[in-house]
């Protein structure tokens, strides 16, 4: 009987350190979320961004999203990129004509994606308002053919701040089979 | 006999040091797993989160050299107010990119609500592979302009402005190539009309294509993101400190109050077992 009494006791003491414990992690949880917002909120606030201000203002998500997508179609007025990019074999360089206009308040970057595959087959550094790139090289060796791509222009802020995204279609134009292949033949 | 009871007295103040010790020494490890387990989220990072463009390997193929293109032309996308078929400005249009499984902002409706890009499709000419490459004509090529690659000549789009229903209008659309430029007309309404099923159409059939199966099928009824590039999938950012918190700390709370019943269920059987050591002591 007595130690019937004694393991009551012991499972009641064990039920006790479960139920703290899950108590004191969901409690963290919460606090973590609340520390999180916090930080968000803060970043939001302090961002160069006007529809991050206005959204930490607590303006309304659809606006915000116009307003954001209006600033990012109106960076695509200053960039510039050629729409077919001509490359004589996959080693030797294309001009593709990447220019941020120095009108542009933001720094941009681009990234070429196969759209078949989905793998990336150019990607350019921070391009800043009023810098080009002439010539790029693409990776991945491609074959002779036509590739359509998607240019994903990504935009950023004075502070290297993300501010948005937007697309355009490209075609890369492999001229020729590769150097290689055609030094064999 | 003063000897064995102070020897007797030794032992018992010694065990019940013991006992004492292993009281301390239980509690401090409970509190410092309390501590820990309130502390570790607070630690934990939840910013790395990243996601990049995985590369997909999905069948489709890209065109290759000198394969004819059947189709090059405008594709438009009209906005029209549907009570007052009067064009509405400002309406992002994004189209779904399935190697990067997201839509991507394209570009926004004009004054007259029209936005319009180029495409070029495959009509899934009888050409045999041998018969696809033609003469290296130099600048001659078939590709003007922007491009849409068509997965199956089928356009996954959506058509959004704030304060318009639908939020966003999603469709796809079988470019036919019948007509030049195909016309995606979508038509929106506003939150004070009667919210009827919205129509699109004009010399096209917008909105959802029947039959039309999708290769990739986009997420459908999220509204867009404002980071989606981010991976976040967050839509907007919290609008108190203690949004979403609140069923950890209910949860928090039941663990509590169950802890407590415990708690005074083991006092209870403490204070009955004392009782009973007094009166059993009484009796003695």
């Amino acid at each position: 009987m007595k130690l019937n009494n004694n393991n009551f006791h012991d499972c009641l003491m064990f039920i006790t350190v479960v139920c703290w414990l899950a108590g004191s992690f969901l409690i963290g949880m919460g606090l973590q979320k609340v520390f999180s917002n916090q930080k968000i909120r803060k970043e939001y606030i302090k961002s160069e961004l006007e529809w991050k201000q206005e959204l930490a203002g607590g303006k309304d998500d659809a606006i915000v999203r116009d307003l954001k997508n209006q600033e990012l179609i109106k960076n695509m007025n200053y960039v510039s990129l050629e729409q077919q990019i001509y490359f004589e074999h996959a080693d030797a360089p294309g001009e593709a004509r990447i220019a941020n206009g120095i009108n542009n308040s933001f720094s941009c970057t681009v990234k070429l994606i196969r759209d078949a595959t989905g793998e990336v087959i150019y990607e350019s550094g921070l391009i800043e308002p009023g810098h080009y790139i002439e010539k790029i090289h693409l990776t991945g060796g491609l074959k002779q053919g036509f590739y359509p791509c998607t240019a994903i222009w990504s935009f950023y802020t004075k502070g290297e701040e993300y501010a948005g995204e937007t697309a355009w279609k490209v075609v890369v134009i492999i001229r020729s089979v590769d150097k290689k292949s055609r030094d064999d033949s | 006999m003063t000897l064995s009871l102070s020897v007797d007295y030794n032992i018992a103040t010694k065990e019940v040091g013991i006992v004492n010790r292993k009281k301390t020494l239980i509690s401090w490890l409970i509190c410092s797993l309390m501590f820990l387990f309130v502390c570790f989220p607070v630690w934990a990072d939840d910013n790395n989160l990243g996601e990049g463009a995985v590369p997909k390997k999905n069948g489709q193929t890209d065109i290759m050299a000198g394969v004819v293109v059947d189709y090059m032309g405008k594709l438009r996308f009209l906005v029209l107010d549907r009570d007052l078929n009067k064009p509405i400005t400002g309406a992002s249009v994004e189209i779904f990119i399935p190697s990067l499984n997201r839509y991507v902002l394209f570009g926004l409706t004009d004054s007259k609500g029209l936005y319009e890009l180029d495409v070029a499709y495959n009509m899934n000419s009888s050409v045999a592979d041998s018969d696809q490459f033609i003469k290296n004509d130099g600048e001659d090529y078939t590709f003007q302009g922007t491009l849409v690659y068509l997965n199956d000549n089928n356009i996954q789009y959506r058509v959004y402005k704030a304060e318009w229903l639908p939020y966003p209008y999603e469709g796809n659309y079988l470019v036919k190539g019948d007509k030049v430029p195909e016309t995606i007309i979508v038509k929106l309404y506003q939150k004070e009309t009667k919210p009827n099923e919205p129509s699109s159409g004009g010399n096209s059939s917008g909105g959802k294509s029947p039959g039309v199966t999708p290769v990739n099928t986009p997420p459908t009824d999220t509204p867009p993101s404002l980071n989606n590039a981010e991976g976040t999938g967050t839509s907007g950012i919290p609008k108190t400190g203690v949004e979403g918190t609140y069923p950890y700390w209910a949860f928090g709370l039941v663990f509590f109050l169950l802890a407590g019943g415990t708690i005074r269920k083991l006092s209870k059987l403490d204070n009955k077992s004392k009782e009973k050591r007094r009166d059993s002591d009484d009796t003695i």
